[in-house]
C-alpha cells in the first residue's frame, strides 16, 4: 500500500488542479453567459466528477483491485474535490467580482468617454453665461478648434454668424428657463471662417433648487441636409415649374405628390389630388392597364412613351403619353412610382385625322384607280370600237373609191354614149331625111304623087326619129349635168315668129286659127333652147286641138328690186284639155295621158319633161299649166330676159 | 366651074352634099381622110372646103389647122360639119380656123342657102337650077 500511495496522491493533486482550473473557467463563463448557465454546468461537472470518483470506490468495495486505491483516501479525495469546487465557485466570483466590478467601472467609464467624445454628433455644455464648459471631439473637429481654445474661453455665441447670434440670444434665456430646446437651426462659424449649419437640441442640468447649472447640448451637422434641402428645393421647383404633369403615387395607387403641371393638365389642385387614388384619373376601360404598369414597376422597370387616356376633373377625356418610373427608397425597396404625363391629345387627334385622311385618300385612290381602270377599259373598248370603225371606214372608203371609179367610168361612158349617140344615130338619119327630101323635091327626076307621098312619109318618119333621138340626148345631157348654154342676144319677136314657122303648116292643115300677140324685146339667153320649148308647146297645142284656135302671146314683166325683168310667153289652145288630176303628172317623163288622140299623135312623152327641164335648168325660168277638159289648155312660161354668165361660161 | 372640096368619110353624107353642091353648079372633089383632104386642099385650091370634123385618122380640126398653116391656101373658107355633141366644141372649131359650122343632120334642101349666107356670096347657079324641070 505504501508504493501505491504516492501515485495516488499525485493523481489526486492533479485532479484537484484540473478542477480548480475548471472552476476558474466556470467563473469566467458566469461573467459571459450569465450565472444560471454557469451554475448548471458546474453542477454537471461536479456530478460527472463525482461519478468518476465513485467508480474506483465501487471497485474497491466490490473487491476489484485493478486500480490500487484506498477507499478512505478516495472518499476524502472525493469530499475534498467537491468542497473545493464549491468553495472556489462560491468564493472566487466574490473575489473576482470586485475586481470585475472595478474593471467594469473603468471600462465603462472609458467607453462612456469614448461615446461622448466620438459621437456622430457634437456634444457640448454651456454654463449660464453661455461659455463652453465641455465639448466633444467631434464638435471640435467640425469647428476646427482645439479643446483648450474653446473650453472656458469661448462662448457659444462667439462661434455663430451674426444672424444666428440673434436667434441664440433670443433662445438661450428661454432655454435656461424652460430646461430644454429642440431642433434649433444655427449657423456656426468654423475656425477658418466657413459656415457650418447645425441643428441644436439641449436639455438643462439644474441644481436641487431648479437653478440652471449647465446644458447638455447636441449639435448635428446639417450642411448635408441643407444641401439636400437646397437641391430638394431646386428639384421641387423643377418639378413644379415643369409643363408636364409630374405625379407620384405609392404602391396602393395613392397620390403622394402633384405638381402644377398636373393641376393644369387634370384640373385638380394639389390639395384636392394628394391623398386620392390615382384611379380617379383613369377611365374605366383603361384600368386593366394599371396591373401591367404596376407589375413593371415592381420589377424595377421603367415604362416609357406609354400612350393611354385619362379623365380630367371636368370629365374631359385626354390622350396622354406616360413615363412611369419606380422610386427606390434608401433601402433599395420600391415604395412609390413617379408618373410624368404629357398631353398628346392634339397629336393623337392629328394622327387620327391623318389616318382618316390617309384611309380616305386610300379609298379615294382605290376609287380613282377603279374608275381609271374602268375608264381605261372603256377607252380600250372605245379604241377597239374606233379601230373597228376605222377598219369599216377604210373598207367603205375602198368600196366608195371603187364605186366612184365605177361612177367615173359610167360618167365617162355616159359622155361617150352621148357623143356617140349624137354621131352614130344622126348619121343614118341624115341619109334617111336627106335622100328622101332630095327625091321628093325632084332633084333627081320627077316623081308621081304616090311616090311623093311615100317619100314624104319616109322623110316625116326620119324627122320624127330624129326628134326622139334629140330629146333623148337632151334629157341624158341634162341628167348628166352636161347641158351647155349658148348665150345669144336676139329679139323675142324674131324667135316667136321662127317658132310659128315650124307649126304653121300643120296648123293650117288642121284648119286652126292662129292668134298672135307678140312684141319686141331684147333677150339675152339660150335662143336655141327657148325656141325648142316654144315649138314644143305650139306643136302640142296644134296636136291636141281639133278645132278653134291656138294663141301665142308674150308680155314683159318689169324688173323688181330683188329680181330682174322677165318675159312671159303664153301658148293656149281650144283643144281637148287636161284633167285636173293629170296636171301634176304632166311634166314627168314618159307620161302619156290617156286620150283618144294618142293613137294618132305619136309622142315619146319626153316633150314636156324636156321642155320644163330646159326652162328651169337652162333658162332659169318656170312653166305652169292650166286646163279644163273640153275647153282647152294654157301653158305659161316665164324666163328672165337676161341670163347671166357664170365665170366658167357654161352652166351645169 | 368652081371646085368645092368635101372632106367626109361617110359615103352617104358625101353623096347628099354632092347633090346639093352640084345642083348649085359646083364641082365636087372629095377626100375620105384628113390627110388626103389636106393634100387636095393644097393641090386643087378649091373655092371652099366642107370639112367633116369626125374623120378616121386625125380629125377635121387638125386638118383645118394644117391647111391654115400651109400658107398658100390659108384663106380658103372652111366650113365644118359637126355632130354638136359637147360643150366647147364650137369654140374649138372656130379656134382651129374654121370659118363657120353646121350641125348634123344636114338638110340638103337648105344647106346651100345657109352656106352662101355664111360665105357672103350669092348663089351663082340658083336661078339656073330653079328653072330645071
Amino acid at each position: 500500500m505504501a508504493s501505491s500511495f504516492i501515485p495516488t496522491i499525485v493523481i489526486l493533486l492533479l485532479s484537484i488542479i484540473i478542477q480548480a482550473a475548471a472552476a476558474i473557467m466556470a467563473i469566467r463563463l458566469i461573467r459571459i453567459t450569465g450565472r444560471r448557465v454557469a451554475w448548471s454546468l458546474i453542477t454537471l461537472a461536479l456530478v460527472l466528477m463525482s461519478i468518476r470518483r465513485m467508480v474506483p470506490l465501487y471497485r474497491l468495495m466490490t473487491g476489484d483491485l485493478a486500480y490500487p486505491a484506498d477507499p478512505v483516501i478516495e472518499l476524502i479525495a472525493l469530499v475534498l474535490s467537491v468542497a473545493m469546487l464549491l468553495g472556489i465557485s462560491r468564493i472566487a466570483p466574490l473575489f473576482f467580482e470586485r475586481k470585475y466590478a472595478e474593471d467594469e467601472l473603468r471600462s465603462n467609464a472609458l467607453e462612456i468617454q469614448d461615446l461622448y467624445d466620438h459621437a456622430p454628433c457634437g456634444y457640448h455644455s454651456l454654463d449660464k453665461e453661455g461659455v463652453f464648459v465641455r465639448i466633444n471631439d467631434t464638435e471640435l473637429e467640425w469647428l476646427g478648434y482645439q479643446r483648450d481654445e474653446i473650453v472656458g474661453k469661448k462662448r457659444f455665441s462667439d462661434l455663430l454668424t451674426a444672424q444666428s447670434i440673434q436667434a441664440f440670444q433670443e433662445n438661450f434665456p428661454h432655454f435656461k428657463q424652460q430646461g430644454w430646446v429642440k431642433d434649433l437651426e444655427f449657423e456656426m462659424l468654423r475656425k477658418d471662417g466657413t459656415i457650418l449649419p447645425v441643428l441644436l437640441s439641449a436639455t438643462a442640468i439644474t441644481d436641487k433648487d431648479g437653478n440652471y447649472l449647465k446644458s447638455r447640448s447636441t449639435i448635428f451637422d446639417i450642411s448635408g441636409r441643407k444641401k439636400n434641402e437646397e437641391s430638394e428645393h431646386l428639384l421641387s421647383s423643377i418639378v413644379e415649374s415643369s409643363d408636364d404633369a409630374i405625379i407620384s403615387k405609392d404602391l396602393n395607387q395613392k397620390i403622394l405628390s402633384w405638381n402644377r403641371g398636373a393641376e393644369r393638365l387634370f384640373g385638380y389642385s394639389a390639395t384636392e389630388a394628394i391623398g386620392q387614388q390615382i384611379t380617379m384619373l383613369i377611365p374605366p376601360e383603361r384600368e386593366v392597364e394599371l396591373a401591367d404598369i404596376m407589375a413593371s414597376i415592381q420589377r424595377g422597370e421603367r415604362i416609357e412613351h406609354f400612350t393611354t387616356e385619362r379623365v380630367c376633373k371636368d370629365g374631359k377625356r385626354i390622350f396622354v403619353s406616360l413615363m412611369v418610373s419606380p422610386i427606390v427608397d434608401s433601402s433599395g425597396a420600391i415604395q412609390s412610382a413617379s408618373i410624368i404625363s404629357r398631353n398628346i391629345t392634339e397629336q393623337v387627334q392629328l394622327s387620327e385625322q391623318l389616318q382618316l385622311q390617309h384611309l380616305h385618300q386610300e379609298e379615294l385612290v382605290e376609287q380613282r384607280t377603279a374608275e381609271l381602270t374602268e375608264r381605261s377599259r372603256e377607252l380600250q373598248d372605245n379604241q377597239q370600237a374606233l379601230m373597228n370603225i376605222v377598219d369599216d371606214l377604210n373598207q367603205k372608203t375602198e368600196e366608195l373609191e371603187q364605186a366612184n371609179a365605177k361612177l367615173q367610168e359610167l360618167d365617162q361612158l355616159k359622155s361617150m354614149f352621148i357623143a356617140s349617140m349624137s354621131h352614130e344615130l344622126r348619121t343614118p338619119l341624115n341619109s334617111i331625111i336627106g335622100f328622101s327630101s332630095i327625091l321628093k323635091d325632084e332633084w333627081l327626076g320627077p316623081v308621081n304623087p304616090e311616090q311623093k307621098d311615100n317619100l314624104a312619109t319616109i322623110q316625116r318618119s326620119g324627122k320624127h326619129l330624129l326628134n326622139l333621138i334629140n330629146d333623148v340626148i337632151d334629157v341624158s345631157k341634162i341628167e348628166a349635168g352636161r347641158i351647155e348654154i349658148r348665150f345669144e342676144e336676139f329679139d323675142l319677136y324674131d324667135l316667136l315668129t321662127e317658132a310659128i314657122q315650124y307649126v304653121d303648116k300643120d296648123l293650117h292643115d288642121k284648119g286652126l286659127e292662129l292668134e298672135l300677140e307678140l312684141q319686141h324685146h331684147e333677150l339675152c339667153t339660150d335662143k336655141r333652147r327657148l325656141l325648142q320649148c316654144v315649138i314644143n308647146l305650139l306643136s302640142n297645142a296644134v296636136k291636141f286641138t281639133e278645132q278653134g284656135k291656138v294663141t301665142l302671146s308674150s308680155t314683159v314683166e318689169a324688173a323688181q328690186p330683188d329680181k330682174p325683168a322677165s318675159v312671159v310667153i303664153t301658148v293656149s289652145d281650144t283643144g281637148i284639155g287636161i284633167a285636173e288630176q293629170d296636171i301634176p303628172r304632166l311634166f314627168k317623163p314618159f307620161v302619156r295621158l290617156e286620150s283618144s288622140m294618142n293613137i294618132i299623135t305619136p309622142g315619146t312623152g319626153l316633150g314636156l319633161y324636156l321642155t320644163r327641164k330646159l326652162i328651169v335648168e337652162v333658162l332659169d325660168g318656170d312653166i305652169v299649166c292650166t286646163s279644163m277638159i273640153g275647153t282647152g289648155s294654157t301653158f305659161t312660161l316665164k324666163i328672165p330676159e337676161k341670163l347671166y354668165e357664170k365665170s366658167t361660161g357654161s352652166r351645169r | 366651074m368652081k371646085k368645092v372640096l368635101v372632106v367626109e368619110d361617110n359615103q352617104d353624107n358625101l353623096r347628099l352634099i354632092s347633090y346639093a353642091l352640084s345642083r348649085h353648079g359646083y364641082e365636087v372633089i372629095s377626100a375620105e381622110t384628113g390627110e388626103k383632104g389636106v393634100e387636095l386642099a393644097i393641090s386643087e385650091r378649091p373655092f371652099f372646103i366642107i370639112m367633116d370634123i369626125n374623120l378616121p385618122d386625125f380629125d377635121g380640126l387638125e386638118a383645118t389647122r394644117r391647111i391654115r398653116k400651109s400658107g398658100a391656101n390659108g384663106s380658103i373658107p372652111i366650113i365644118a360639119i359637126t355632130s354638136y355633141a359637147m360643150a366647147g366644141d364650137m369654140d374649138q372649131v372656130l379656134a382651129a380656123g374654121c370659118t363657120g359650122y353646121f350641125e348634123k343632120p344636114i338638110d340638103p334642101l337648105t344647106i346651100m342657102d345657109k352656106i352662101h349666107a355664111l360665105l357672103g356670096v350669092t348663089d351663082p347657079h340658083s336661078m339656073k337650077n330653079e328653072r330645071q324641070p
